[in-house]
């Protein structure tokens, strides 16, 4: 095989000495001359050699036919065929897929991610071209094709085709958010809904946690408003991290979550920007009918009563009926953190987290005789610390220019 | 005077440690394919190398005044004094050869530092092939307290590169399992050398070195093991038959593994021979050939001059990687074309990261 792998080499190279040849194959310089010696001129030297005798000589091709011909004769071998990807490949190339897709979210930079988008959805075509087993070449593979989606849908394998509808809706959104194409809230939600029966049915798999995760992470980028006052931007970010985090532990909760929260960020009905901590719904004779901060209900004393009636944005804001003294240490915890955050001039969403965590410690010591307060005013301050340290994908830029 | 380690992160202790044991493994290199075979098999040769790690450490401890020399004469001795009490015993034929040729080769151990003349050797080569764009490097040896990739595979070694401020030098660590250094991890010793040096020394990219990259841990890596194929000889033709069967053994590992790094491997792996049936089938469609004979020598060695050429083009690794996701099979015409063009010298290898359709 040298002979020829020499013959090869020069075939690729064209011009070249014979210490090059030299690196690419085993045999040493004066073995090679004598194997291009032997070419009979379809190899030649160039030139006459130099009196430095540091100067090496220079060969060149100068029948490139004749030297294939001479590399075919050494090199004969009976003809190669492509392994066709087997299912087990398609399977490990979707997981390739998967795993740059997730590597996304944790991208600083907008340039790579687009990059990085643009790689998961080609190993994901080749995936859905393979798995399906179509005639379409995987380059041609539109992943928004109604007619892909329904053969997943009925792909006999139903874990495989849930899997690969829920990578597709990932790489979907993920393509949007790097192109800076707006997708309606409830457009998303509706595609959530549709997954999250699909996922429910499957009973998990090892792949189940982490694309959730990646849903959760894109679809809240893609749908939630990347302006608004800091109290705002806290409510978002803690609500889609806390989700993402949910994701790794109850996939089939989060995307009941998710649902409701594309819905809530980006859906017609949406609300508006959330402009603060507390706001009082309906005043009763006990107390307050509220719309709170969710975390704000562990620094609550043990002495007061409320009750939780709803989740209007899961993980961020809950609705509670509470005394007069809970109605007063809400507010007046909310009225605190507010404060701060407006004072902060924070603008990362790790950042409001972050100083959301220290004004919980400040809070949490004002009753220091409270196990109770003290228990779960860390245990938060602990959470928020963990989910300011989450990576995300950043929120889509709505002026159109896409994302940093 | 009694010399400390070449090494700065390895203590004299440590070092003379792994010397001892690679010295021995050096010497007896042209039996290592056959003998790491018999130990995997669990008889009478592990038994035998199990007793001599648990001599050496007892020899280590004791011999602290002696230098490198002495000390590996002292091994060697500890070896020669446990084959010949072996040998005594009931054995079959093939393993009393084995055993008996290993006694054989000791003689020829000395305390040269065997890493630093692997490293050497495979800098000149893979120097060879970048020509102008090498880097220069330096080896750097470090004792891991825990086998490497978690133990998921039974090779005890690893290497990782880091390139100095500024892209001047690199700097190849290899990590050793102290407790596991075996002479299978000795055999492995050339492939995992030349991949740092064929895929991340010469690197041109922003950044630390990755290891979910299917360019330099895939196709970089199926280049490396082509060159180790080609290499294996001239670097040392003796223990050449160990290395081949052991790269391919840690070949197979790695890719079996379900990290990341694993699933870059295979995909870049895929991707490489792909780009190598392309190019096979490009010569047939050229008809420079009859009937049903192509040459699969060109085709990689053109596989290998991309990969290389690539490799120094200063873009960042997730680009390299986009073009590897794009050589699914079969090529789309985009791919095709650019590399009809780049075969015709119209364009350089850093315009196919550019292709159409490499990016959303």
């Amino acid at each position: 095989m040298s002979a020829a792998r020499v013959l090869a080499a020069a075939a690729a190279l064209r011009e070249f000495s014979t210490a090059e040849i030299a690196a690419y194959s085993d045999e040493p310089s004066s073995a090679i001359e004598d194997i291009l010696d032997a070419t009979a001129g379809a190899v030649t030297r160039v030139g006459p050699p130099s009196d430095d005798p540091g100067v090496p000589v220079r060969w060149r091709v100068a029948e490139a036919v004749r030297l294939r011909r001479l590399l075919q004769v050494r090199s004969a071998e009976p003809g190669r065929q492509v392994a066709p990807e087997d299912e087990d490949d398609a399977v490990d190339q979707l997981r390739h897929a998967e795993q740059v897709l997730l590597r996304c979210g944790t991208e600083g930079s907008g340039e790579r991610r687009r990059v990085l988008v643009s790689t998961a959805v080609n190993h994901l075509r080749q995936a859905t071209a393979a798995i399906l087993r179509t005639d379409t070449p995987w380059w041609a593979i539109e992943l928004d094709s109604g007619r892909f989606d329904d053969a997943l849908r009925h792909h006999p394998d139903r874990a495989t085709g849930t899997r690969l509808r829920l990578g597709v809706t990932v790489a979907r959104l993920a393509v949007d958010h790097v192109t800076g194409t707006a997708v309606p809230g409830d457009a998303v939600a509706e595609a959530v809904a549709d997954l999250r029966h699909d996922t429910a049915q499957i009973g998990g798999g090892d792949w189940l946690d982490g694309l959730v995760r990646g849903l959760v992470d894109v679809a809240t980028a893609q749908v939630a408003p990347a302006d608004g006052p800091a109290v705002h931007k806290l409510v978002v970010a803690v609500a889609r991290r806390r989700v993402a985090v949910q994701a790794e532990t109850d996939p089939d909760a989060a995307m009941s979550s998710l649902e409701l929260l594309v819905r809530r960020l980006g859906g017609a009905t949406g609300p508006a920007h959330v402009s603060d901590l507390y706001r009082s719904l309906r005043r009763l004779p006990q107390g307050d009918h509220a719309l709170v901060y969710t975390d704000l209900l562990a620094l609550l004393p043990r002495e007061v009563t409320y009750d939780r009636r709803d989740e209007p944005l899961p993980g961020g804001l809950v609705e509670v009926v509470g005394d007069h003294a809970a109605t007063e240490r809400l507010r007046r915890c909310a009225a605190t953190l507010e404060s701060d955050l407006r004072l902060g001039n924070i603008h990362s969403d790790a950042g409001l987290i972050g100083q959301a965590a220290q004004v919980f410690q400040i809070l949490t010591e004002e009753v220091p005789v409270d196990d109770a307060v003290r228990s779960r005013g860390d245990a938060t301050r602990s959470e928020l610390n963990t989910l300011a340290r989450a990576r995300m994908w950043p929120l889509r830029d709505a002026s159109g220019d896409g994302p940093p | 005077m009694i010399a400390g380690s070449p090494y700065v992160d390895l203590d004299r202790g440590r070092w003379r440690s792994i010397l001892a044991r690679a010295a021995v493994f050096r010497a007896a290199r042209a039996t290592l394919a056959e003998f790491t075979d018999e130990i995997d098999e669990g008889g009478p040769a592990l038994q035998v190398l199990l007793a001599l790690e648990e001599e050496a450490q007892e020899l280590l401890a004791e011999a602290d005044d002696v230098d490198d020399h002495q000390l590996v004469g002292l091994m060697v001795q500890a070896w020669d004094a446990r084959l010949a009490a072996r040998l005594e015993n009931k054995l079959d034929d093939r393993l009393r050869r084995l055993l008996g040729e290993i006694r054989g080769l000791l003689s020829t151990a000395c305390a040269t530092d065997p890493f630093e003349e692997i490293f050497r050797r495979v800098t000149e080569m893979a120097r060879g092939i970048y020509r102008d764009d090498w880097r220069s490097a330096s080896l750097k040896l470090a004792l891991l307290g825990q086998p490497p990739r978690g133990g998921a595979d039974p090779y005890r070694v690893t290497a990782a590169t880091e390139w100095a401020d500024g892209g001047d030098g690199a700097s190849v660590e290899l990590g050793v399992h102290d407790e596991g250094f075996r002479p299978a991890d000795f055999a492995a010793l050339p492939m995992l050398i030349i991949h740092e040096c064929v895929s991340h020394v010469p690197a041109r990219q922003e950044g630390k070195v990755a290891n979910d990259s299917t360019f330099a841990e895939g196709l970089l890596d199926w280049v490396a093991y082509d060159l180790h194929e080609q290499w294996a000889g001239t670097l040392d033709s003796v223990l050449a038959p160990a290395a081949r069967l052991h790269a391919s053994r840690l070949c197979f590992f790695l890719k079996q593994a379900r990290s990341e790094e694993g699933s870059a491997r295979r995909r870049g792996h895929r991707a490489a021979e792909n780009l190598r049936s392309w190019f096979e089938q490009h010569d047939l469609a050229q008809q420079h050939f009859d009937g049903q004979v192509r040459s699969s020598e060109l085709a990689t060695m053109n596989v290998v001059r991309l990969a290389t050429q690539l490799n120094v083009v200063d873009r960042p690794p997730s680009v390299k990687d986009n073009f590897v996701a794009l050589l699914g099979w079969p090529f789309p015409p985009t791919v095709e074309r650019a590399l009809e063009a780049w075969l015709a010298d119209e364009i350089t290898a850093e315009a196919l990261l550019d292709v159409e359709g490499a990016t959303v």
